[in-house]
């Protein structure tokens, strides 16, 4: 099963509740108060941000030929066969080959500088059966979590358009 | 196969596995300063400090090196485990406070941290040597003989001024310093021009990093010579526009 995210930009009002259940899931114990008491803040891999007035989730869009693996002097980014591209933090040495190599500045340094994060897909959840945090605490289906859309890369950024029928899909990665 | 009971879960291994992969493996998570999965373990910190009894014998040792043998118990976070764990990690404290990765370990063992210290901080452990060497590839620092002299310090021409060995030291012992375009690392005397952001003007990194990281792989300038954080506002105009968020053909 390939894993997606479908971003549709029209639908999000920046709340940021994808990035604090993001910071949640890649914590130690997994919970609110448990990552706020975590001394190294877990830190998240999706970005609210805005641009002109408009409210935009940034995330890896875990290209078909990335870059930053390519460059990673550690071989701690792998694509996964199933389509995730895949940073292992405990391979990771903090050079940040791949915040240089990235088109679109991803990759974040963990807040103790000895690693970089991006975008995994929250495998745990997905092994579970679950979807990825940040597209189960998106209250209004902004970030969509689909499975199984083959030949349609893993991330996938809806055009914002006029009305509700004229969205284009355009697919992230090479 | 051997079985052994860390924290009174019960699990088999193989000869040789050490305590903490056998620990970890089964989702416990002991501390650790200078381990890295990367790199053999260097013991050089003695932070994952466990009890282990094996045969009605106590002994405290340390999970990273300690290679199962026997049947045995782990106690990670028995009093005795704990009060030993306190005090390596209070001796940390106190030599090299203000550590970002030792000030993690410090407060979850409720140890105060605070940040004014100009003693040596240096624990030994070998990781900027191992990743500039292994890793890096660059093979830039070495261990001085004898006890004296720390690794940054003997920094060869073939430092590219990554700063990788400052962002995996352990204790922060590395400084770097970024002004006028130029990124200094004092104790080991170098200094490098710095590539600075054809957006913002801010630093990306060196000259000579820059150009190791593209001998890997072609990047077009739009790419290499601009910072993450301009490349991240770039990519929300790409979304807002409406336009494909693939890389740029060269």
């Amino acid at each position: 099963m390939s894993p997606a995210l479908s971003i549709d930009v029209d639908r999000c009002v920046a709340c940021g509740r994808c990035e604090i259940a993001c910071s949640v899931e890649h914590s130690r114990s997994k919970d609110l108060f448990g990552a706020l008491m975590q001394h190294d803040a877990p830190r998240s891999r999706v970005t609210v941000t805005e641009r002109e007035g408009m409210p935009i989730v940034l995330v890896c869009v875990h290209c078909d030929d990335p870059a930053c693996a390519a460059v990673c002097p550690a071989g701690a980014i792998e694509k996964h066969a199933s389509g995730e591209v895949v940073l292992s933090e405990g391979k990771c040495v903090g050079c940040g080959a791949c915040a240089v190599a990235c088109h679109l500045g991803v990759p974040v340094a963990r807040r103790d500088g000895r690693a970089y994060v991006t975008c995994d897909l929250c495998p745990s959840r997905r092994e579970e059966g679950r979807v990825t945090a940040c597209a189960e605490a998106c209250p209004t289906g902004a970030i969509r979590y689909d499975e199984g859309k083959k030949g349609q890369g893993v991330v996938k950024y809806e055009k914002p358009g006029q009305g509700k029928s004229t969205y284009v899909t355009i697919v992230g990665g090479t | 196969m051997i079985d052994i009971t860390i924290d009174g879960i019960r699990t088999t291994v193989s000869e040789g596995d050490t305590i903490l992969a056998a620990a970890r493996a089964i989702g416990i998570e002991i501390p650790t300063l200078c381990h890295h999965d990367i790199v053999r373990p260097h013991r050089a910190c003695r932070v994952c400090t466990v009890e282990v009894i094996r045969a009605d014998k106590v002994n405290f040792l340390t999970a990273c090196t300690y290679k199962v043998t026997e049947p045995l118990v782990v106690n990670t976070r028995s009093e005795g485990a704990l009060a030993r764990r306190r005090e390596i990690v209070a001796g940390l404290v106190a030599s090299s406070p203000g550590a970002p990765a030792l000030a993690v370990i410090a407060h979850e063992a409720g140890i105060e941290t605070h940040s004014d210290s100009t003693g040596e901080r240096c624990i030994r452990c070998g990781l900027c040597v191992r990743v500039c060497d292994e890793i890096i590839g660059q093979k830039a620092l070495a261990y001085e003989k004898g006890a004296a002299g720390t690794p940054y310090k003997t920094v060869s021409d073939a430092c590219i001024g990554c700063a990788t060995c400052a962002a995996i030291c352990p204790t922060g012992a590395i400084v770097v310093e970024e002004r006028g375009g130029v990124r200094r690392f004092p104790q080991g005397n170098r200094e490098f021009k710095l590539t600075a952001c054809r957006t913002c003007g801010r630093p990306i990194t060196t000259e000579l990093h820059l150009a190791a990281v593209r001998a890997k792989r072609s990047l077009p300038d739009s790419v290499a010579q601009v910072c993450p954080a301009c490349k991240r506002a770039s990519f929300a105009g790409l979304v807002s526009a409406g336009e494909s968020t693939r890389p740029p053909k060269l």
